[in-house]
C-alpha cells in the first residue's frame, strides 16, 4: 500500500549506519595510536584469561630478575671480600715462612698475625646492604669476634683462659720460654684444638648460623646464596692466626715456637684451600644466577611475543581500515545532505 | 444526465478532495514521527454522486510489525544484560590499572618474592602485608560492585514493571476505543497508531506476542505464553529487594499472581528488558560473586599454615582469614569475598608483627609449635619462599559460572577475568546483532507503513488538479445554467 520509501526509513538507515561507523572509528583510532586492540576484553572474550595470565607471568619474571640482581651483587661482594682475605693470607703465609728461617723474628710474625687476625675479623664481619655477609641466615648478628686488639673479644678471652688452664700462666709470662715442644704439641692437639672444634667455635668465636641464605632465582630454582663464618676454612685460618698472634710465641724457646709456627702454617694452608673452595662454590652459584636471569629474559621475551599475538594489531591493516572508515563516513555525510536535498518540495 | 447531477458530482468531488487533502496534510505532519502509519482515503466511484468517501485506512504490515516487536524485545533484553555485565567487567577492566583481583594478587606475589629475597627487611615484609590488604579491599570492592549491580538491576526491574503496568493501562484505554470505533465504522486509525506505539514500547520492557480478534480487539501474551491482556489487563507485580548480599535471592516478577520472570518462573518470559535484568541479577552476577568467593577461599587456603612438624590437622588460616576465624573453609562459602580479612597478628598497622610472615605462626603467634624459624634467624627465607609461590599451588575450586575447577589460584583468578570478559563479548555481540536486526525491522516497517514526502506532494498535485477541475466544472455548469436562464428569460 505504501508508495516509495518513507522519509523516516531512509533517515533511520543513515542515522544507524553513521552511528555504527563512528563507533568503529573511535576504536580504530585508539588502535592506530596504541598499536593494540582497543578493547581487549571485547575482542578476546574468554581468551582474555590467557592474556592476563601471560602479563602476570611477565611481571613475576621481572620481579625475580630484579631480585636476582640483588643476589648477584651480594655474591659479588662476598667474592670481593674473600679475594682480599686471600691476599692477606698469602702475605701472612710468607711472613710465617720468613719467621721460620734462621734470621726470622717470631716477634715480627706475632705482630703480623695480630694485624691479620684483626683484618680477618673485619672481613668476616663485612656487611652489604646492612646485612652481615658471613652470618649465614643470622644476617642481623655480628658473626665473629676474633680481634686480638679488642680486649673484650670473646674468642681471645677464651684462648687466654684455655692457655692459663693448660700451662698455669698467661701468654705474656716470661716462663712461657720453659714450655717444651712436647707440652705445646699436647696443648695444640688438646685444649687449643677444642677451642676451634665446631662446638668450641660456636661458643667462643661465632654467632653465625651454619645455615646459609637461600634464594629463589627462577620460578623453581633455589640456590645457596651466601657463606657462613662457621665454615671449616674460616676456623682453620682463625686457628692459624691465633696460634701465632696469641700464644706468646715471641717468648717461646725456638724449638717450641717452631712447633707452633709449623702447626699454624699447616692450618693456614688448609684454610687457604678452603677459601678457594668457597669461592669456587659461590662462583658456580653466580653463574647459575646469571644463567637463570638470562633464561628468564628469554622466557619473558617469548611471553611478550605471545601477548603481542593476542593483543597487537597489524598497523598496516589498521591504517587501511582508518582510511576506509573515514571515506565511508564522509560518503554517509554527503549522502545525507544529498538525500535531504532530494525533495519534490524544491521543484514545486 | 442533467446539469444538476453534474453539479452534485462536482460538489461531491470537491468535498472528497478536501477530505483527501486533509489526510495528505495529516500524513505530511507525521512524516518524521516514528510509528505514524500512512493514511489513505478510501474513495469509491458512485453511480449517483460521482465519488464518495468510504473511510480512512492506514498502511499496516502485521508480519513486519510482529518482527519489529520481537526484535525490540530481544534487543532490550540483550542491552540490559550487556550494561549489567559491563558494570561487573569494571572490576577486571585493565583501564583501572592493577586494581583488579589478578593485578592485586600479582602485586602480593611480587611483594612476597621481594621479601623472600631480603627476609630481614621488615619494611618489605610489611609491604607484602599491605599488598595483601590491597587485595582484600579490591575483592571487597568487587563484591560490593556485584551486589550493587544486582540491586540496580532489581530497582530497574521494579521501574520496568511499573512502566509495564502504565503501558497496559494506556493500552486498555486505547484498545477499548479502537474496538468501539471499529464496531461502529468510525475512523480509528489515530488510535490504532497510538495502540501500536504502546505495544512497541511494551515490547521493549517485556517479550510479547499479540493476536487480533474481531473489531481489531488485540490480546497480549508474554513470549512464554502467559496472558498479559485479554479484554482487560492482568496485573504485573514485583516486590523489590532493598539490600543485596551474596545470599540474597531476588523476587520474581508476578503476572496474575504467577511468577513469570525470575526464580521458579512458570511459562517464563524469554525476552525484554525485564528478562535481561533478571538474568543479570539471578544468574551472571551470582556466578561472578561465587568466583570471587572462591578466589577468597583460595587465598585463605594457599596462604594457610601448619605447625613446624607439618601435621595436616594443625592447618590454620594464615595471612588471610574468613573474618577473624582461623578455620580454613572447605567449600564455596557465599559472601566470603566480602568477609575476607588480613590477620591482625601479622599487620604492624594493627599492632601485629609482620615478621610472622617469615617466621610462621600468624594463626597462633603464642604457640611455639607454629614457629618455623626456630632460632629467629633474620634471613630465614624458607617460609617466605614457600609463600611467594603459594599462588601457583594446585587447588580445587567449586564450579561457578565458567571458571576453571582445578588449577592454581592465579590461574583461577585469570580464568574468572576471562569468564566475565567472555560474557561481555557474548552479550555485546548479541546486543549488536539484535539491535541491528531491530534497526532493519524498524526500517522495513517504516518503509512499508511510513510516509514518503515526495509521494504525498505528488498526491497533493493530483488533488489540486482534481479540485481545480471540479471547481472549473462548477463554474462551467453555472454559466450553462446562466445562459439557459437567459434564453428562457
Amino acid at each position: 500500500m505504501a508508495d516509495g520509501v518513507s522519509n523516516l526509513s531512509s533517515s533511520l538507515a543513515l542515522r544507524a549506519s553513521v552511528a555504527r561507523l563512528q563507533r568503529d572509528m573511535s576504536a580504530v583510532r585508539v588502535e592506530a595510536s596504541t598499536g593494540k586492540i582497543a578493547d581487549r576484553g571485547l575482542a578476546l572474550g574468554q581468551r582474555t584469561s590467557v592474556a592476563v595470565d601471560l602479563q602476570e607471568q611477565v611481571k613475576r619474571i621481572d620481579t625475580i630478575k630484579s631480585m636476582n640482581a640483588n643476589v648477584s651483587s651480594r655474591l659479588q661482594a662476598t667474592q670481593d671480600t674473600l679475594d682480599s682475605m686471600r691476599s692477606i693470607l698469602t702475605t701472612i703465609m710468607d711472613q710465617f715462612a720468613q719467621a721460620k728461617t734462621a734470621g726470622g723474628s717470631m716477634a715480627l710474625a706475632q705482630k703480623s698475625a695480630r694485624d691479620a687476625l684483626a683484618q680477618l675479623n673485619d672481613k668476616l664481619n663485612a656487611s652489604f646492604n646492612g646485612q652481615y655477609l658471613f652470618a649465614g641466615v643470622n644476617t642481623d648478628v655480628r658473626p665473629v669476634s676474633t680481634s686480638p686488639n679488642d680486649p673484650a673479644s670473646m674468642g681471645m678471652v677464651a684462648v687466654d683462659a684455655s692457655f692459663m688452664a693448660q700451662f698455669g700462666m698467661s701468654q705474656t709470662d716470661a716462663s712461657v720460654s720453659n714450655i717444651t715442644p712436647e707440652n705445646m704439641s699436647a696443648y695444640l692437639e688438646g685444649g687449643f684444638d677444642e677451642l676451634f672444634s665446631e662446638a668450641g667455635w660456636r661458643s667462643n668465636f661465632s654467632a653465625a648460623a651454619d645455615k646459609v641464605i637461600q634464594s629463589r632465582v627462577s620460578m623453581s630454582e633455589v640456590v645457596d646464596s651466601s657463606a657462613s663464618a662457621d665454615a671449616q676454612s674460616f676456623r682453620d685460618i682463625t686457628r692459624a692466626l691465633t696460634l701465632v698472634a696469641h700464644t706468646g710465641i715471641e717468648k717461646m724457646n725456638p724449638k717450641t715456637s717452631a712447633v707452633v709456627i709449623d702447626a699454624a702454617m699447616k692450618a693456614l694452608g688448609a684454610g687457604q684451600e678452603g677459601v678457594a673452595g668457597i669461592q669456587a662454590d659461590l662462583g658456580r652459584v653466580q653463574a647459575r644466577v646469571t644463567e637463570a636471569s638470562d633464561r628468564l629474559t628469554i622466557q619473558s621475551q617469548s611471553l611478550a611475543k605471545s601477548i603481542g599475538n593476542l593483543e597487537d594489531v597489524d598497523p598496516y591493516e589498521v591504517s587501511v581500515r582508518l582510511n576506509n572508515l573515514s571515506t565511508q563516513i564522509e560518503t554517509s555525510y554527503a549522502l545525507t545532505s544529498r538525500i535531504q536535498n532530494l525533495s519534490l518540495l524544491k521543484y514545486l | 444526465m442533467s446539469l444538476t447531477a453534474a453539479l452534485t458530482s462536482a460538489r461531491n468531488s470537491l468535498s472528497v478532495r478536501s477530505a483527501e487533502t486533509d489526510i495528505v496534510s495529516r500524513n505530511v505532519a507525521g512524516v518524521n514521527e516514528a510509528g505514524y502509519s500512512l493514511k489513505r482515503a478510501n474513495v469509491a466511484a458512485d453511480q449517483t454522486s460521482g465519488v464518495r468517501l468510504l473511510g480512512v485506512t492506514r498502511a499496516t504490515d502485521t508480519a513486519l510489525f510482529q518482527s519489529m516487536v520481537r526484535a525490540s524485545s530481544d534487543a532490550a533484553a540483550r542491552s540490559a544484560l550487556l550494561s549489567g555485565v559491563e558494570a561487573l567487567q569494571q572490576t577486571v577492566d585493565p583501564a583501572f590499572g592493577d586494581s583488579t583481583p589478578t593485578g592485586r594478587l600479582g602485586a602480593l606475589v611480587d611483594a612476597l618474592t621481594q621479601a623472600a629475597a631480603a627476609p630481614s627487611d621488615q619494611s618489605l615484609a610489611q609491604n607484602a602485608v599491605d599488598k595483601a590488604q590491597d587485595l582484600v579491599r579490591t575483592l571487597q570492592d568487587a563484591a560490593a560492585t556485584i551486589q550493587q549491580a544486582r540491586k540496580t538491576a532489581d530497582a530497574d526491574i521494579s521501574a520496568s514493571v511499573s512502566n509495564i503496568n502504565s503501558l497496559l493501562q494506556q493500552f486498555q484505554a486505547l484498545n477499548a476505543r479502537v474496538v468501539g470505533n471499529t464496531a461502529v465504522g468510525r475512523d480509528a486509525t489515530a488510535d490504532l497508531d497510538a495502540r501500536d506505539k504502546v505495544l512497541s514500547q511494551l515490547s521493549q520492557e517485556i517479550g510479547i506476542r499479540t493476536s487480533v480478534r474481531q473489531n481489531n480487539d488485540v490480546q497480549i501474551y508474554t513470549d512464554g505464553g502467559g496472558t498479559l491482556f485479554d479484554t482487560s489487563m492482568r496485573e504485573v507485580t514485583f516486590k523489590p529487594t532493598t539490600t543485596f548480599d551474596a545470599n540474597t535471592i531476588g523476587n520474581a516478577v508476578m503476572i496474575d499472581g504467577l511468577p513469570a520472570i525470575g526464580p521458579d518462573a512458570v511459562m517464563g518470559v524469554k525476552s525484554g528488558r525485564v528478562f535481561g535484568l533478571a538474568q543479570m541479577r539471578d544468574s551472571i552476577a551470582p556466578s561472578y560473586q561465587g568466583q570471587l568467593d572462591e578466589i577468597a577461599r583460595g587465598l585463605i587456603a594457599a596462604y594457610s599454615e601448619t605447625n613446624a612438624a607439618g601435621e595436616p590437622a594443625s592447618a590454620a588460616a594464615g595471612l588471610f582469614r574468613d573474618g577473624a576465624s582461623i578455620v580454613i573453609p572447605a567449600d564455596l562459602s557465599p559472601g566470603l569475598a566480602a568477609r575476607l580479612s588480613v590477620a591482625a597478628s601479622v599487620d604492624r598497622k594493627q599492632g601485629g608483627n609482620s615478621f610472622l610472615l617469615r617466621d610462621g605462626g600468624i594463626s597462633n603467634p603464642a604457640d611455639p609449635a607454629y614457629k618455623l624459624n626456630a632460632t629467629g634467624a633474620a634471613s630465614f627465607s624458607d617460609r617466605l619462599r614457600a609463600l611467594s609461590i603459594a599462588n601457583e599451588n594446585m587447588q580445587a575450586f567449586a564450579s561457578s559460572g565458567g571458571a576453571i575447577t582445578a588449577g592454581s589460584l592465579s590461574l583461577y583468578a585469570s580464568s574468572s577475568t576471562g569468564w566475565i570478559e567472555g560474557q561481555r563479548q557474548f552479550a555485546s555481540t548479541e546486543a549488536e546483532q539484535k539491535s541491528a536486526f531491530l534497526d532493519r525491522a524498524t526500517q522495513a516497517l517504516s518503509s512499508a507503513t511510513g510516509v514518503s514526502l515526495d509521494t504525498e506532494m505528488s498526491k497533493m498535485l493530483d488533488l489540486e488538479r482534481a479540485y481545480q477541475g471540479s471547481a472549473k466544472l462548477i463554474s462551467v455548469v453555472d454559466s450553462m445554467i446562466q445562459s439557459l436562464l437567459q434564453a428562457a428569460g
